[in-house]
């Protein structure tokens, strides 16, 4: 395991880990953290998945890790790496079993103070809405048929029955799909697992938060993502569901005979990978797509569930209780792009697990009103605990890929988290701060208290003192809803 | 460390910590009881019990790379099963294993439990390992 003196800083919250460290280090290990976030981060396995990360083939640059950091499987949560576009890897380790688990933010005009009252009962209309919960269907049975199509389609499937917006999608990152997806690389059984599921909410630390905007930093940025102080948002926080999961569980598996056909060294099977460009790599790539548009429909169904509880709650004080959608974001997912890295223009594959594209202003692949600000980050705190709206900065296409932190990354074990917290007693302490808690588990709400987490306004802080995010909102929650 | 769990006879499974996900360590005098210890602790995490339904008898065929994906195969067809079938089962009679091929005879109960999320059984730090109770592994679970 690396120690402290092994890392030397580079810049302010900057620390490198050379590929002296260890023979096997391709690349070196970058940790964006303050030392307190360093000494944190050695205290479990995290930077030593890091460095089995730096020794897998066809690496470009460095890997990079986030203050949020923590203990993974294969790749830690919070971790980025990026494969050369040529003869690099794909690896399924490195996305992670919920594909596309993300979040979507949507904001309104609603004051927060006239409203105070009714938040007991949107509540309970959240709750009784969206499914959530392990087992809970949704209410949109699919065919296969029409399960390919969402996997072909993304949100706009959602759209084209009604579920949301234009907006919606102009606003999602990738817009709401991701081209190449491929149903037939998916197996009969993930089809099956993901025919009940769309618009749920799942278990965990998946949840629907109602915030207020506490405070803004960026007046400009706020103005254009629509964002006032004293207003509601609204967070969603969810991903791919059995399905995402049952195609990273086949990959996984059937991956492991590639490692040996390819002759790849694996320091961990997790890490389990094929070449980009063979047919296991875009086999599990046109899978992987499958499972991202899920997502971004699975949101965007939540958010149109979302949007009729407080129609049936909020329309009845006043007749400006529409939710606009501010962005979507993914924090497990492989993409290909392209940066400026050490003089030459490169294509990489670049993993995101536990991470958020940050990208700053005049990247094409932002709507039109983010391109001179640039691309809103959402960054959701742990139960009672703020949450952040960020704006990606030229700086993280320098040093991370383009990327940031997502979100406050655990610091105890479910285990150790039910042992020191009664749930019953957390939701109690919620509600005396003026939260409405709405959920199906309480030892699921046990293990997802704050102080199993890390400090997010920290985590934040780090993130923006390194550059690679800007303060634009903080939020602070009101209602939570858990399955 | 390893909590308390279940031994029986000379197999047995105990949680041990992991800062996101769930881990537990099984083990057994041969495969076949690892295999077994395996299933009881994913029952366990998921808190299923595998005695009160309507009685299920199914065969289940895994095939794998070495013993590890045998593991690891086994699992997540267990969860698979539990998840879309609603079926836990209690006792397992091996009839073809090797370290690379499994076929089981498995009894169990189908009932009206709501299982615990479980993601999937995962390949993180796994070696199955000879010890003095026989083998021994670790296995981390994604929840």
């Amino acid at each position: 395991m690396p120690t402290k003196k092994d890392f030397h800083l580079l810049d302010e919250c900057l620390w490198e880990l050379p590929t002296s460290y260890h023979p096997g280090m391709t690349v070196p290990v970058w940790l964006v953290a303050d030392e307190g976030l360093l000494e944190d981060a050695l205290e479990d396995l995290s930077l030593t998945q890091a460095v089995n990360v730096a020794c897998l083939p066809g690496l470009i640059g460095r890997v990079v890790v986030m203050p949020d950091v923590h203990q993974g499987y294969g790749m830690p949560i919070g971790g980025v790496m990026a494969a050369n576009g040529s003869d690099g890897m794909i690896s399924p380790g490195a996305v992670g079993y919920d594909i596309n688990c993300g979040v979507r933010l949507l904001a309104s005009n609603i004051e927060y103070r006239g409203v105070e009252g009714l938040l007991g009962d949107l509540s309970t209309a959240l709750y009784r809405n969206c499914p959530s919960g392990v087992g809970e269907k949704g209410h949109f049975p699919l065919s296969t048929q029409e399960l390919e199509k969402v996997c072909a389609e993304g949100s706009k499937w959602a759209l084209r029955r009604g579920l949301g917006w234009e907006e919606d999608l102009r606003r999602t990152e990738e817009f709401g799909c991701l081209q190449g997806a491929d149903p037939a690389r998916v197996s009969p059984r993930a089809k099956e697992r993901g025919r009940g599921q769309i618009g749920t909410l799942g278990a965990g630390n998946h949840f629907i938060e109602v915030d207020v905007v506490e405070r803004i930093f960026d007046d400009r940025a706020a103005e254009v993502m629509g964002l006032s102080p004293g207003t509601l948002a609204v967070q969603i926080h969810c991903g791919s569901r059995g399905f995402g999961h049952q195609i990273c569980t086949d990959y996984v598996q059937d991956l492991q005979a590639a490692v040996g056909k390819y002759r790849i060294s694996l320091p961990d099977r997790e890490l389990v990978c094929a070449p980009l460009d063979s047919p296991e790599g875009r086999a599990y790539l046109a899978a992987m797509k499958c499972a991202a548009n899920f997502a971004f429909a699975n949101r965007q169904v939540l958010a149109s569930l979302v949007r009729r509880s407080f129609e049936e709650v909020m329309a009845r004080t006043s007749s400006h209780w529409d939710l606009h959608q501010v962005y979507d974001i993914t924090h497990n997912m492989a993409k290909m792009e392209e940066f400026d890295l050490e003089g030459s223009h490169v294509r990489a594959c670049v993993h995101r697990k536990g991470a958020t594209r940050a990208f700053g202003p005049g990247f094409e692949g932002l709507p039109e009103e983010y391109r001179q600000i640039g691309q809103p980050v959402l960054v959701p705190g742990s139960m009672s605990t703020s949450s952040w709206v960020l704006l990606g900065a030229p700086r993280a296409m320098e040093i991370s890929f383009g990327s940031t932190c997502h979100g406050a990354g655990r610091r105890l074990s479910r285990a150790r988290a039910k042992r020191q917290v009664r749930g019953d007693q957390l939701r109690g302490e919620m509600e005396r701060q003026g939260i409405h808690v709405r959920a199906g588990s309480m030892a699921g709400l046990a293990e997802e208290a704050p102080q199993a987490y890390k400090d997010v306004d920290r985590v934040v802080d780090v993130v923006c003192r390194a550059r690679i995010a800007i303060k634009v909102a903080k939020l602070r929650p009101v209602a939570v809803v858990k399955g | 460390m390893e909590a308390p769990g279940q031994a029986l006879g000379s197999s047995g499974y105990g949680e041990v910590d992991h800062s996101a996900d769930r881990a537990y360590r099984i083990w057994g005098p041969d495969l076949g009881a690892l295999l077994s210890s395996g299933a009881r602790a994913l029952y366990d995490l998921a808190s299923v019990q595998a005695d009160n339904g309507r009685e299920v008898e199914r065969s289940i065929q895994i095939d794998g790379i070495d013993r590890e994906s045998l593991l690891i195969g086994w699992l997540n067809e267990l969860l698979y099963i539990l998840g879309n079938d609603g079926v836990a089962f209690r006792q397992f009679e091996f009839l073809e294993l090797t370290d690379r091929h499994l076929r089981a005879r498995a009894l169990g109960v189908a009932s009206r439990q709501v299982p615990k999320d479980v993601k999937a059984a995962t390949y993180n730090s796994l070696a199955i390992r000879s010890s003095d109770r026989g083998l021994e592994a670790t296995v981390v679970f994604d929840v």
